[in-house]
């Protein structure tokens, strides 16, 4: 035993199996034996108390209310991977209880993490990300939301964010939030765009939020001062600073409007220390997930975790308490020497959120794994200071995002995922008609190349019924055949 | 009765309604079973025994009607059958019991608890469900229709052999109810492995048959086990029972069904009674009406079904009293689909879809 304290299940008399990954109807089969009291344990928005708040279900149930592709997918068999999986899914119920219980519903668009924590402060309102009903599609297999988007004048030169235009329309995934906090300027234009139709088509409340782009300092920038985020390694101008906080200061302003109350100085430093455990949770497992050998836990599942710091899945405090069951499992795990991948998997680094989640289970199916990652969340990851007055620390820490600055910005920081957890090659997952995709996968496998000496493969992730998905399988498996044989050839 | 296009598909409907949310409009579920079979022009032994072909008919059926639930279902002797009850298959006719394996012995030991994948007509109906999920499920919920011990365990014993031990020999009732409980669980848990949403049906519960006593000695302890059974996986739970239930509707809330789905009771009398408690199914008339009325007689009588209940607090769902039968005229089913888009709105106009699924309510200039 590795003298780890007894979890909450095994306390109720559960055990998990052996680490493995396992199918559907085996994940599915595993939930018969999970007690009823753990599944009545297991509630979102604590202080309610309602019936209807358990989330601890097998992917069978969200397959019966519509999400035909869980089918598909392969699962860690742990249950706090099954708790994590039912949180997630969970989670366009929990914003339409959000609303029945009097929570302000306030959407975050675009800025992946940056403005949430101003929400959270608020205590009676609920941040989410719209954005993330990209995914939509994918799990429901169903190009319904496209189709909506279409008929609203979005269609293919959009990517596959133009599945939230149409949830904003049918009103059926997520209640009509309270407030849209839309990012514009150095952001996603297509979610900009989602969130002009959203407010134009369907009359939806925009606050928009001015993002600066972030300049990278140069050596004939002569008066220019630049400064370090308090964690983090990105630099940016000064003066980009006191425009975001102003930026801030007007959505602080907006909410508070929105939620009837003032939001203190208090109430965000507590917001950002919450932000912060979450994250330093998240970075554990990260850790974990991507560095021990072997590894404790499935690429997928390891997504969900790194996007939990986004926004909590819409209740930060149980999401807290669902990673720590995932920490607690995978540290179990990492200090046994248990994992659910061969020892000699092929490290991988994998950049860009694939909207397709299928393609992390044929990376691992194929005999690769994740090692390292850059999924564009790069700002939510990072700590935010606790020492700054508590709208310039928010704003400081946002200033380590992924996509508002150069492409070499997020190259370098690809190498230095990649160099962390020795990655032996980088897989770059592009959304067609996406526009930073386009320019990024040649400059980050050319920094990859001459910083690492180590390759790249580019995949655009079609919708899954569009390409069959052996093409893809065979990229994969051809890329990770070159990389297991420049291996044996480093051995030699 | 003209009416406006749809907004929202049925899964999308039915989803709004299961988070207590009120959905566009009234979701309309007529209970077309072994009808699916005539609309894809196979017959009622085809439909009951080929897992693809009931599959394919629900398919069928839903591109003809576009309804808010599948419903399939076979017979209500599937468990028991599983269980080792003969039915007997008429080509052209629903199969009916030949031999109930209890007899008067009350011996048990000819039953067995069965394995949904490969006993009776599970597995066609398995089939059916996989064959339906992997077309229809992002499009509209497949309901399986599943017969809950009570009315299992009747027709294991035979119904007048069965009514005679629940006076005289009530032990030996139970004895039989909790063994088809435990039959009947490994099916639905094969049903939602499939993507399905098992509803229970429990005909041979009714006050047609039993008294309200009987009910709550009986028939209400297995359901409720199921039931509970089926809140592990979080589903909202619809239970049908045929024939007449006033005598227990103050029973009903009890079971935890979330849905109630009734038959040959008053409407308004059922929302009054549970509709704070459970959302309400019913209850057009599948003979008279759907299968005997005419087009504009469906219409209305669905509409007067909308303006009693569409306004219960839990939700309400259009539907038939019953199962609809194989000959039921398409018109009529049409004709009620219509009636509940033209009376059923709950959203503005404004905010409905007046171009077609998925299109905007804009004014192009």
């Amino acid at each position: 035993m590795s003298g780890l304290p007894l979890s909450w299940a095994e306390e109720a008399g559960y055990v998990d199996p052996p680490p493995a990954q396992v199918g559907y109807a085996e994940r599915n089969r595993l939930f018969s034996g999970v007690p009823t009291s753990l599944i009545q344990q297991c509630r979102y928005y604590h202080d309610v108390d309602a019936e209807w708040s358990t989330y601890l279900f097998p992917p069978a149930t969200y397959a019966t209310y519509g999400s035909r592709y869980l089918k598909r997918l392969r699962y860690d068999n742990s249950l706090a991977a099954l708790r994590l999986w039912g949180f997630v899914m969970s989670e366009g119920e929990r914003l339409f209880r959000a609303r029945q219980i009097g929570r302000k519903l306030i959407a975050c668009m675009g800025d992946l993490g940056g403005t949430t924590p101003i929400v959270q402060a608020a205590g009676n309102a609920v941040a989410f990300y719209p954005d993330c009903f990209w995914w939509t599609p994918f799990f429901m297999e169903s190009k319904v939301l496209f189709e909506a988007a279409g008929a609203l004048g979005m269609g293919e030169e959009c990517c596959f964010s133009r599945a939230t235009l149409g949830a904003f329309h049918k009103r059926a995934y997520f209640p009509t939030p309270d407030l849209c906090v839309a990012a514009t300027g150095a952001s996603c234009d297509d979610f900009a765009s989602v969130a002009q139709l959203a407010e134009s088509l369907t009359g939806q409340a925009v606050h928009w939020l001015e993002i600066p782009f972030r300049r990278e300092p140069q050596p004939w920038f002569r008066r220019a001062a630049f400064r370090r985020t308090a964690h983090g390694d990105a630099q940016y101008p000064i003066h980009i600073l006191p425009f975001l906080c102003e930026e801030y200061a007007r959505v602080l302003q907006r909410l508070e409007e929105i939620c009837g109350h003032p939001i203190s100085p208090h109430d965000l430093c507590s917001s950002i220390v919450g932000a912060n455990r979450l994250r330093l949770t998240v970075r554990a497992i990260r850790d974990l997930a991507y560095g021990a050998d072997p590894c404790p836990l499935p690429a997928l599942e390891a997504m969900h975790v790194e996007f939990a710091t986004l926004h909590g899945y819409s209740d930060p405090d149980e999401c807290r308490r669902v990673l720590d069951n995932v920490l607690a499992t995978v540290q179990r795990r990492a200090s046994n020497g248990e994992g659910v991948l061969d020892r000699d998997a092929v490290r991988v680094a994998w950049v860009g959120p694939p909207a397709d989640m299928r393609l992390l289970n044929m990376l691992e199916e194929l005999g690769g794994r994740v090692a390292g990652t850059e999924y564009m969340i790069n700002q939510s990851l990072s700590l935010i200071s606790e020492e700054m007055e508590p709208i310039e620390a928010l704003a400081d820490c946002f200033l380590n995002a992924s996509l508002i600055g150069s492409c070499s910005y997020r190259a370098r920081r690809v190498v230095e995922e990649a160099r962390r957890y020795g990655a032996e090659g980088i897989i770059i997952t592009g959304v067609v008609g996406a526009s930073h995709c386009v320019a990024e996968g040649r400059t980050i496998a050319q920094v990859a190349k001459e910083e690492l000496g180590i390759p790249t493969l580019c995949i655009d992730v079609p919708f899954p019924s569009d390409v069959p998905p052996g093409q893809i399988a065979t990229r994969i498996e051809a890329f990770l055949e070159v990389l297991r044989a420049r291996r044996d050839a480093h051995r030699a | 009765m003209p009416s406006t296009p749809d907004l929202l598909n049925a899964r999308e409907r039915m989803n709004l309604l299961l988070m207590d949310e009120r959905p566009d409009r009234v979701p309309a579920a007529p209970l077309i079973t072994s009808h699916a079979a005539a609309v894809s022009g196979i017959n009622v032994t085809t439909y009951c025994t080929d897992g693809a072909a009931m599959g394919k008919a629900h398919v069928a059926a839903y591109e003809e009607y576009g309804h808010d639930l599948l419903c399939l279902f076979t017979v209500v002797a599937m468990v028991a059958e599983a269980m080792g009850a003969e039915l007997l298959y008429r080509d052209g006719h629903l199969p009916v019991l030949q031999r109930p394996p209890v007899g008067r012995d009350g011996d048990l030991s000819r039953l067995r608890v069965p394995n949904p994948q490969r006993d009776g007509s599970m597995p066609a109906i398995l089939e059916a469900t996989e064959y339906c999920f992997s077309r229809l499920a992002h499009l509209v919920p497949v309901g399986v229709f599943v017969a809950a011990p009570f009315s299992t365990a009747a027709l294991l014993r035979g119904v007048e052999g069965f009514m005679e031990d629940l006076v005289d020999a009530p032990q030996r009732a139970t004895d039989l109810i909790a063994l088809a409980t435990e039959a009947t669980i490994p099916f639905i848990d094969a049903v939602i492995c499939e993507g399905g949403l098992p509803v229970l049906v429990d005909p041979l519960a009714s006050c047609s048959v039993i008294s309200p006593v009987m009910y709550g000695r009986h028939a209400l302890p297995a359901q409720q086990k199921l039931i509970s059974h089926l809140h592990r996986y979080d589903m909202d739970v619809m239970l049908h029972i045929c024939g007449r239930t006033e005598g227990v509707l103050h029973l009903l809330p009890a079971t935890g069904a979330e849905l109630i789905s009734i038959d040959q009771v008053e409407l308004g009398a059922v929302c009054a009674a549970v509709g704070d408690r459970m959302r309400v199914v019913g209850n057009v008339s599948p003979t008279e009406v759907m299968a005997g009325g005419t087009p504009d007689e469906v219409e209305e009588a669905v509409v007067r079904c909308i303006y009693t209940a569409a306004n219960a607090p839990k939700g309400f769902v259009a539907s038939t009293g019953c199962e609809l039968p194989y000959h039921t005229p398409r018109e009529n089913v049409h004709a009620f689909i219509r009636g509940v888009r033209a009376a059923g709105a709950y959203w503005p106009t404004a905010r409905r879809n007046r171009f077609g699924d998925g299109a905007p309510a804009v004014r192009v200039e």
